[in-house]
């Protein structure tokens, strides 16, 4: 098992940023909001509690009580896409990492979890060009500013299953990452020979981010087939910190409470219906930039069904296909930006051990868009998780 | 065996999510997403807000550096006369196999014209005299002959007057008064044995002055040569010729142009150059974009510098050294400037050639402007600047000091078309958080 682990060590290594992102949404508020689910929640619309396969998943150590070994994982999201907005339109693309974990068993019933994942994505790019008047001459000018980072979570967890139908579970985690403006004014005299080179005007500020949150999550099988699971996450201020030269002072930003329920119904022995809801209200976040452009209460639910087809490799094949609504927290243009998206996936069991999995590869593809007014954006992104567990 | 699959099927995945990570970041068609408002506006500094001191220095270089001689009258007022001395003559010749002592018994003297201004296809006429006191050839002037250490003495007769004209004639001027083309045209005129003999002793007195007679003139002069008349004492009956070059080569120039009052100067032989010391204010007056209808001051060192352009406008030059070619005239900084005039000087500052300017702009009342870059030196990373700009000594000087008499001449500090500078600079009204 140990190339399992060697590859994702490699993988992580290649990719140090946890989350990069393509969409036009990036630029508002505090940027895209990303899930922090795997492959199986992306595949059934999942909001991250409820699920049946044994996983990892941040800020819900209870996901990973039934692995049974030290386990890895990491989740893969290329994503690519069109957008229209006005009369404009343009094609994006990217890979994104939004999950790496570990999660170490305690005995029989208990589990130690490590994740770091993304939670605001903030990569985008505008540009604008527009003529000044200057040294009497109009003078064509190109405006172009780009944002690249991100918001991320590192969490370490525990849960534990204190009854045969009931677990619960907590982490506690701080807020990391940073993002970098940059910011260029050219201007285009190679039409005015007579002007000579006019020098770029360029910006470059950088900040990152620091603060505490805490997720309780709580999962009760009131009957065999049926599990319910909740998870509620506290934050502290997020802290947004200048760095480098860049002035200012800090500012804080006050993170809502984050309520996420769901469940799954084993309707027969290969059948289950998975459903999950979450909550959240950025309006108040104490930052007045932030708060302006805030929707207020949003809410995502999701609706999927799992469907184990087969025996495939060394074990079940699952089948899953799911819906997921949400509402973005904060407004593009002044309009609240609605994401849908109608998803496929499977999981593949590549090693087992007791009849149960300890290596798997799980796939989602979702198909969906986006819309804020004026804005489409029609999208694909594909989820692959790798759980690598050792023997 | 399933060991060896499940790798295998997970390097196969593990590769595949790959293929997508390319990054195409989409690109809005606006800013309103993000809070970023620069603003970019133009800024023309009067003379007296930017230059804190300015001095015109002259004597770059001497006329023997020309490497060729002006013989003018009265030409636009400008009258030049070319002096030069001779080599040493030779001893002895080789002549048939064997050297020979030499016996001169006179000589000529054969100037070579390269260029007129003033009438073509006329005879102009000319005279060579031979100077009567010691001059030097580095430091003489119209008025001075000998300007050196501990040595300053004047002609006796202003313009070298006081020599002795040993022959005159007329050059039938064929040569082409278009810059274009060069053409070629030369005099021989005889000098006596007596003559002859004074130069061959070699004192600092030798010496030949080349004038015109014909008012209006003005002939570049590219070569000068004596050729002696020598009898070999190896061969009695034989009269032969043998050239000597010249040595000492310059001219002198009436009138000497004053010392610019108030305005600036660039070029010429000996060279002039204008000295600038400059310095960026600390505020400027804002425009309603940045101050609101009220107006206000704001400060540069919170903008970003885009463009800074020293303009100049060009005066009338006297006449006689008027530009009668383009002017290429750089601006490079002073590193020393307590070392003025002879501070080392650094690299042309904005393009490498300079800023060209044609000559017919330095003969009108009105004059033209003449801008040159200097963003590269006065540009600032206001994250960096701490309290004041610094000052900075520039210079004007031409691109090929030396290589011609005439100069640039620009309006300064005291009249209506004095030295601006002008600034494009974008205050970056960003936000606070990104």
């Amino acid at each position: 098992m140990r190339p399992l682990y060697l590859g994702c060590c490699i993988l992580c290594l290649m990719f140090p940023e946890v989350a990069e992102g393509q969409s036009l949404l990036g630029s508002t508020g505090l940027g895209m909001k990303l899930e922090p689910v795997d492959a199986t929640q992306r595949a059934l619309g999942g909001m991250g509690v409820g699920g049946r396969t044994p996983t990892i998943i941040p800020g819900n150590p209870v996901a990973s009580l039934d692995l049974l070994a030290s386990t890895a994982s990491v989740t893969m999201q290329p994503m690519w896409g069109k957008y229209e907005l006005g009369s404009s339109e343009g094609t994006f693309s990217g890979t994104r990492f939004p999950i790496i974990g570990l999660a170490f068993p305690l005995g029989t019933s208990g589990v130690a979890t490590f994740t770091l994942n993304s939670f605001f994505d903030q990569n985008s790019s505008a540009a604008v060009r527009d003529t000044l008047q200057l040294l009497g001459n109009d003078i064509p000018v190109t405006d172009q500013s780009d944002l690249l980072g991100g918001l991320s979570a590192l969490r370490m967890g525990w849960a534990q299953r204190i009854l045969p139908s009931l677990a619960v579970g907590g982490s506690v985690g701080v807020y990391t990452g940073s993002v970098e403006r940059n910011f260029v004014r050219s201007f285009d005299v190679d039409s005015l020979p007579m002007l000579g080179t006019i020098q770029d005007f360029s910006d470059s500020k950088a900040w990152n981010y620091s603060g505490p949150l805490i997720s309780v999550n709580l999962s009760w099988d009131p009957f065999t087939s049926l599990q319910l699971a909740s998870s509620l996450q506290w934050s502290g201020d997020i802290s947004l910190n200048p760095m480098g030269a860049t002035g200012g002072d800090k500012h804080a930003i006050r993170a809502p409470l984050e309520v996420r329920i769901g469940g799954n119904w084993i309707a027969n022995p290969d059948l289950s219906l998975s459903a999950g809801f979450s909550s959240s209200d950025w309006s108040d976040s104490g930052h007045a930039d932030l708060d302006a452009v805030a929707v207020g209460r949003t809410a995502s639910y999701g609706v999927g069904l799992e469907w184990e087809a087969t025996r495939f490799w060394a074990g079940t094949f699952p089948l899953r296909v799911g819906f997921r609504g949400s509402t973005m927290p904060f407004l593009f243009k002044d309009h609240k930006v609605k994401e849908r998206t109608v998803s496929a996936g499977f999981s593949v069991v590549l090693a087992e051990a007791f009849e149960l999995p300890i290596a798997a590869l799980d796939v989602a593809i979702e198909v969906g868009k986006h819309s804020a007014g004026d804005l489409r954006e029609n999208f694909k992104r594909l989820t692959v998780t790798l759980r690598a567990g050792n023997r | 065996m399933r060991n060896s699959r499940s790798t295998k099927g997970f390097l196969l995945v593990a590769l595949l999510p790959l293929l997508g990570c390319s990054e195409n970041v989409a690109t809005a068609p606006d800013l309103d997403l993000i809070d970023v408002k620069p603003r970019t506006l133009e800024v023309l500094l009067p003379f007296e807000d930017f230059v804190q001191q300015s001095s015109i220095l002259g004597g770059y270089g001497s006329s023997s550096d020309f490497g060729s001689g002006v013989v003018a009258k009265e030409f636009q007022g400008f009258t030049a006369k070319t002096i030069m001395r001779f080599s040493s003559y030779p001893e002895s010749l080789e002549l048939q196999g064997a050297s020979s002592g030499l016996k001169f018994i006179g000589g000529r003297v054969v100037l070579s014209f390269d260029s007129v201004q003033g009438p073509v296809n006329e005879a102009i006429s000319l005279e060579i005299s031979a100077t009567q006191q010691a001059w030097d050839v580095k430091t003489v002037t119209w008025d001075v002959a000998v300007d050196t250490v501990g040595d300053r003495t004047t002609w006796v007769q202003a313009g070298a007057e006081s020599s002795i004209v040993l022959a005159s004639g007329d050059l039938n001027s064929h040569l082409a008064g278009d810059d274009s083309v060069t053409t070629f045209a030369s005099i021989s005129m005889d000098v006596d044995s007596a003559t002859v003999a004074a130069w061959g002793l070699g004192s600092s007195s030798q010496g030949m002055v080349v004038a015109s007679t014909d008012s209006g003139t003005s002939l570049n002069l590219w070569d000068a040569q004596l050729v002696l008349k020598a009898v070999p004492f190896s061969n009695p009956d034989t009269i032969i010729e043998v050239p000597v070059p010249v040595s000492d080569l310059s001219f002198i120039t009436n009138p000497l142009p004053v010392t610019p009052e108030g305005w600036l100067r660039v070029g010429g032989l000996p060279s002039w150059r204008s000295v600038m010391t400059i310095k960026l204010p600390e505020q400027v007056e804002g425009s309603i974009e940045i101050c609101g209808k009220i107006g206000c001051l704001f400060d540069v060192a919170k903008s970003q510098l885009n463009l800074a352009e020293l303009i100049l406008r060009t005066r009338e030059t006297e006449l006689g050294y008027r530009p009668t070619r383009p002017l290429g005239i750089q601006i490079r900084s002073v590193l020393s400037p307590s070392l003025l005039p002879k501070s080392p000087l650094g690299d042309p500052i904005g393009a490498l050639q300079g800023v060209t300017i044609q000559p017919e702009f330095f003969s009108g009342s009105e004059g033209e402007t003449a801008i040159f870059s200097l963003t590269d030196l006065l540009e600032f990373d206001s994250d960096e600047l701490s309290g004041m700009f610094p000052s900075e000594t520039i210079v004007l000087l031409s691109n090929n000091e030396g290589s011609t008499v005439n100069f640039a001449s620009f309006q300064g500090s005291g009249s209506s078309g004095s030295p601006t500078l002008r600034l494009l600079l974008t205050v970056p009204e960003l936000g606070s958080g990104p």
